[in-house]
């Protein structure tokens, strides 16, 4: 019987007056501006960051382009500076790289001295299949053991938690080394490595999803049993909807909002865990990309690399920004007071 | 009052008194492999007979048996005794790393909401391109400035895990600055440093210890994962991850070179995430009305 | 046993006889509801009464079926429109739901889901029976929202809940409990968070509803609102009904000590000094005052003559977001005296909690000034305002959150003490314990955490806290709306005990006429950041001048009319 009713979960804009279409409209391109800004501002910060670790590394550039041994005469090396670009000041260097990126033009690669743009491009689409792959199987998974175990019995729950637990726990590049040993060098369900699109993603978006979906189901678990325990939960049982209704279309969309924001983190996750995973199922992509340009020292690729990663995480960020929106409405003004 | 005011079967427990209150038998049997983790870090020789760099070719590749639990490797080494050996390296790279990661987190999180508005605003937009981020990227980054080394792979792990805790305790620091008992110690007529160091301060830090907790599983799994790719740890040290790495090779003949030691590490991570989010749900229950 | 010889009297909607709810096994069973019986008949309103914890709520989910997760649910008779309900399995309980019987909850941000728009939650009852086609299904729902009283309900249907204004949300919640036409509709607490003006309109409505032959069963822990519209009334105390009858009856001629302690404890109409709860309150006996009274007289003692506060004027804007900039108070003045209680009241958004920031010093007006014990206390610097600060204190709503939550009680008071330089550790024990003594708690509460203390016992720890630094003026701002009726009465008669005791000056802020009415001399209106009307209490209360203060006044429930043998002088 309080004066004043709280929701526990913490939902934005509360109690908000009404809008006016006007503020709205004014709120929502004030939104569209910050978000562009905040998104420029990454990208940027990340380039700068990278160009300044990268200059910091110890050794001469030209050593890792030929290689250890490579003796070269002082024209050579005339020519290799000028051709890479080194015999410009740090500054210029610094300036021209955004120039070339508004032209799509990432610099030569150290090692294989082929554009890095093109050597990106090659890897973007298995990379963004594996990911894109393993964040849907994950969020399906989550979902399922959510709505399926959350607030049951003290069994099935109990059941579901631990499970969830225990998949977040398990480290992805092993899980990827036994799903390998098991499926396909003992039952021979799946080629090691290789196989069709579809039957080639199989075992390497399991092996980065599993985990995920643990984390996944630990965050929506909370939300979504906050939310069945909310008056709005009683109010629709009161109307005579069957349970599942209830947690599908009551309560998942609130469990839904967390797990959506986590999921551009999630993102940089799988890219990170795919650099094991591709190498165990010697596939092809970014995280095999950058791992090799690192053991090489290879600069412009890396830096290549964190662009392309900066711009996708951002592009991903704005994805799930508008599904929050989608959601809740309320979303935009939230954003809006914190931005 | 908050909804359950109105739903009053719908309360929680009351706080019971007991060593644990609340905690299941999950909890106790984390804490109880965490001790044994802890005894296999610091004198490995109570828990295994063999010694781990014992190589013993004849004894090649045998399966686990009574005299080798886990098997033997390429070399005849015992696999249990190197596990148990390589537990000190992996858990001291993962505290070490949680460690950099809190302080730098601390820093980010708590600095911004102390130093006024354009602090704040740096503080923010920093914490969110170090997010945006992959660990990985962030780890692999620092590996390539600092060669690969057990230093290096706590200080790569550490850099990575940053920015998350750093959002953590940024949100942390804003709900307690404008909470209502920080508003009543004002009232009070305390004055501001005491405010700081005597409430602020203490609250802010009250979720570290599950997130410590928490983040060392984390620190683990990722630590182990760049040794497996050669960046950390090197072989012949039987680092967990630089085990998995070296068993690669014979994974189909000799499965127990890879489930010992990575279900070691999947069961330590688990006791500490089981052990964290018991410490973070009394902290919970602690909070809520 | 013929139907065609004599036609039987119409049976009641719900027959109840001897039900028993109660939740958990073996050694922690806990019974919420034992051993009930009632009825309800077409067109009537039965009123539970009770305070949180009596059983009220889950009496009314168990009539619906839901009385929650492990409830076990017993009872010789459960009949609903006729037929018995006992060990119906969960397809009939869900058929009946919504069509048979609609459930209306108190006004909440979530008592509607605020991801989705409010016309689908309306018509998610028809949906949940396969009522109508689509089209069909919008008209009906638009039909129910006009029916509870929402106005431009197209427009309406299409918002979220977090778009409407209380009221609104609560007409919303109506209409989706009467969109399927259940004869039955259960309401609990439905006006409990609403305004008073807002309250009066939606009980208006419930009666209506009422008038057309259903039947509601009213959930409520206030006895103004159930003089208002119940028709019979069933007072529920931990567990079970103590007395019920008809409403003229129950609250009229009370016969159970129950019903006449909570009848007693409700402060409308009964001036400043009369007693609201039973027994002497520790503050009061005379060994108490003896004990206390000697180590404030230096405080205050030397600040009497004067006013303790004077508020010249003071103005507040603040910025939205959107950038524009919404005015919380304007050109407010007004001064208390020593010893004297001054009644804030306003509906929200009526700028009384920014007063009570502006008067804590923690937010500086934008114009105007504020004078505390001949002081200047606005517009001069932390510096010069913190030497002062221990004359004045604060109350607050929810005092859990006030409180740091690592500490017990005993750390809460020394913390106090602390501030106004008691450090030495056996001195502060002794006034550790006085000041629980004060507010009639012991030692044994010193290592208590405040999460395990009841809400009343909170609220003593807070008031023990104020008065640690032994102030002149105690601000209290809704010290008792989140606390029950008969707890409410205690904090209050102890609120009075101590300000007699220590000759404190209060400023006492409420939204509950009833409640300022009671507490104050002077009284402040407020409206919209203006002073609408100010002067002595038993003025306004019997006679307000402003247009806006009679509307007020006229739609507090006021339980005077029935209980004249309860409080004879009724001001």
């Amino acid at each position: 019987m309080g004066v004043v009713q709280s929701y526990p979960g913490g939902l934005p804009g509360q109690e908000a007056p009404e809008a006016s279409p006007a503020f709205g409209r004014v709120s929502l391109l004030r939104q569209i501006g910050n978000r562009i800004g905040a998104a420029l501002l990454v990208i940027w910060l990340s380039v700068t960051l990278t160009f300044v670790a990268l200059q910091v590394v110890p050794g001469d550039p030209l050593k890792l382009i030929m290689g250890p041994g490579a003796i070269l005469t002082p024209q050579a090396i005339a020519v290799l500076r000028q051709q890479f670009g080194l015999d410009q000041p740090i500054l210029y260097r610094y300036a021209n790289y955004f120039v070339g990126l508004l032209h799509g033009d990432l610099g030569l690669s150290y090692r294989s001295q082929q554009p890095v743009s093109s050597l990106i491009a090659g890897q973007v689409l298995p990379s963004l299949a594996l990911t894109g792959a393993a964040l849907l199987l994950a969020w399906a998974l989550a979902v399922s053991s959510v709505v399926i175990s959350a607030r049951r019995n003290r069994v099935t729950e109990s059941i579901g938690r631990s499970v969830e637990v225990t998949l977040g726990s398990l480290p992805d590049f092993w899980l990827g080394l036994i799903l390998i040993t098991v499926f396909a060098f003992t039952l021979h369900w799946f080629a090691a490595s290789g196989g069709g699109f579809l039957a080639g993603l199989v075992l390497p978006a399991a092996a980065l999803a599993i985990p995920l979906a643990g984390f996944l189901a630990q965050v929506m678990r909370q939300s979504f049993e906050d939310a069945l325990d909310q008056p709005f939960a009683l109010s629709a049982r009161a109307r005579g909807l069957r349970d599942w209704r209830v947690r599908v279309r009551h309560a998942l969309p609130h469990a839904a909002l967390p797990a959506l924001a986590l999921s551009s983190w999630a993102f940089g996750w799988l890219i990170s865990g795919s650099v094991a995973i591709e190498e165990i199922f010697a596939r092809r992509g970014l995280g095999s990309l950058i791992f090799t340009a690192v053991s090489q020292r290879d600069f412009p690729v890396i830096m290549g690399s964190v662009v392309l990663i900066a711009v996708l995480y951002v592009f991903i960020n704005l994805l799930t920004d508008v599904l929050a929106i989608l959601i809740d409405p309320r979303a935009v003004r939230a954003a809006e007071g914190s931005a | 009052m908050s909804a359950a005011s109105i739903m009053p079967f719908l309360r929680g427990p009351r706080l019971p008194r007991a060593w644990l209150p609340g905690a299941g038998a999950g909890v106790y049997l984390a804490i109880l492999v965490l001790a044994i983790v802890l005894i296999a870090a610091v004198h490995p020789q109570l828990l295994a007979r063999q010694d781990p760099y014992d190589i013993d070719p004849t004894n090649a590749f045998s399966a686990p048996n009574a005299a080798h639990w886990f098997g033997t490797d390429q070399n005849g080494r015992d696999t249990f005794a190197r596990v148990v050996y390589g537990t000190g390296s992996s858990l001291l790279v993962g505290v070490a790393a949680i460690v950099i990661a809190l302080l730098l987190g601390i820093i980010l999180g708590i600095g911004g909401t102390l130093t006024g508005r354009w602090g704040d605003i740096a503080a923010r937009r920093l914490i969110e391109v170090l997010y945006a981020f992959p660990p990985l990227v962030l780890a692999l980054v620092c590996i390539a400035l600092l060669g690969p080394s057990a230093e290096t792979l706590a200080v790569a792990v550490g850099f990575g895990g940053a920015a998350g805790y750093a959002r953590i305790i940024r949100a942390r620091a804003l709900v307690v600055t404008q909470s209502d008992y920080v508003f009543a110690a004002r009232a009070l007529g305390h004055a501001p440093s005491r405010i700081l160091l005597n409430t602020m301060l203490p609250n802010i830090a009250r979720p570290l210890l599950p997130l410590l907790t928490l983040g060392v599983a984390q620190s683990i799994v990722w630590a182990t994962g760049l040794s497996f790719l050669g960046l950390g740890v090197q072989p012949p040290s039987s680092e967990w991850g630089a085990m998995l790495s070296d068993s690669r090779n014979y994974t189909a003949m000799a499965w127990w070179l890879t489930v010992f030691p990575g279900a070691t590490i999947a069961i330590t991570a688990l006791s500490l995430t089981a052990f964290g989010r018991y410490l973070r749900s009394r902290l919970d229950v602690a909070q809520s009305a | 046993m013929s139907a065609l010889l004599q036609s039987p009297p119409p049976a009641p909607l719900v027959q109840v006889l001897h039900l028993s709810v109660s939740f958990g096994r073996g050694a922690t069973t806990n019974a919420a509801v034992r051993d009930i019986s009632f009825t309800l008949e077409a067109g009537e309103i039965l009123a539970l009464v009770g305070e949180s914890g009596s059983g009220k709520s889950v009496t009314g989910r168990a009539l619906l079926g839901l009385a929650g997760t492990g409830a076990r649910v017993t009872a010789e008779t459960l009949e609903i429109e006729g037929h018995s309900v006992l060990g119906d399995p969960e397809r009939r309980w869900r058929a009946r739901r919504g069509r048979q019987l609609g459930l209306v909850l108190q006004d909440a941000l979530v008592s509607l889901d605020p991801l989705r728009q409010v016309g689908h939650e309306v018509g998610e009852v028809l949906d949940a029976h396969g009522i109508g086609t689509r089209r069909q299904r919008h008209g009906r729902v638009i039909a129910a929202l006009r029916e509870a009283g929402l106005p431009e309900p197209e427009r309406r249907a299409r918002q979220r809940s977090g778009q409407l204004s209380g009221g609104q949300r609560q007409r919303a919640l109506i209409a989706a409990a009467i969109a399927g036409h259940p004869r039955i509709l259960i309401a609990d607490e439905p006006t409990t968070a609403l305004d008073s003006t807002v309250q009066r309109q939606l009980l208006e409505l419930l009666r209506s509803i009422a008038a057309q032959g259903n039947a509601i069963l009213l959930i409520t822990h206030d006895i103004g609102v159930v003089n208002e519209i119940a028709d019979r009334v069933a007072v529920m105390r931990e567990g079970q009904i103590v007395e019920s009858g008809p409403t003229e009856a129950i609250l009229g001629n009370p016969r159970h000590a129950y019903t006449r302690a909570l009848l007693a404890a409700l402060p409308a109409g009964k001036a400043k000094g009369v007693r609201l709860s039973a027994g002497t309150a520790v503050a009061s006996s005379s060994e108490f005052r003896h004990r206390n009274r000697r180590s404030w007289e230096s405080g205050t003692a030397g600040a009497r003559g004067g006013s303790a506060i004077v508020v010249d004027r003071i103005s507040k804007r603040y910025a939205t977001t959107g950038g524009m900039a919404v005015t919380a108070i304007d050109q407010v003045s007004f001064t208390v005296g020593h010893g004297r209680t001054l009644g804030l009241v306003g509906e929200s958004g009526a700028g009384k909690s920014t007063i009570a920031r502006i008067l804590l010093g923690l937010t500086q007006p934008d114009s105007g000034s504020v004078t505390l014990l001949g002081q200047p206390w606005s517009g001069v610097t932390e510096k010069v305002r913190r030497p002062l600060r221990s004359s004045l204190q604060m109350i607050y709503q929810d005092p859990l959150s006030s409180f740091d939550p690592r500490w017990d009680v005993e750390r809460i008071l020394r913390d106090a003490l602390r501030a106004i330089g008691l450090t030495e550790r056996e001195a502060a024990k002794r006034r550790t314990l006085q000041l629980l003594d004060i507010v009639g708690l012991q030692a044994k509460h010193l290592p208590a955490a405040p999460l395990l203390l009841s809400g009343g016992q909170r609220q003593r720890v807070a008031i023990a806290r104020a008065l640690a630094s032994e102030p002149a003026v105690l601000l209290c701002d809704e010290p008792v709306s989140a606390l029950d009726a008969t707890t409410q009465a205690q904090v209050l008669d102890l609120l009075v005990d101590i300000q007699k005791a220590f000759g404190l000056t209060y400023v006492f802020i409420s939204h509950d006429l009833a409640v300022i009415h009671h507490m104050s001399d002077d009284i402040l209106v407020l409206k919209d950041g203006r002073v609408v009307e100010q002067g002595p209490a038993s003025e306004v209360w019997r006679s307000p001048a402003h247009p806006y203060t009679q509307s007020l006044f006229a739609s507090v429930a006021k339980p005077g009319g029935f209980s004249r043998s309860l409080h004879p002088e009724a001001v």
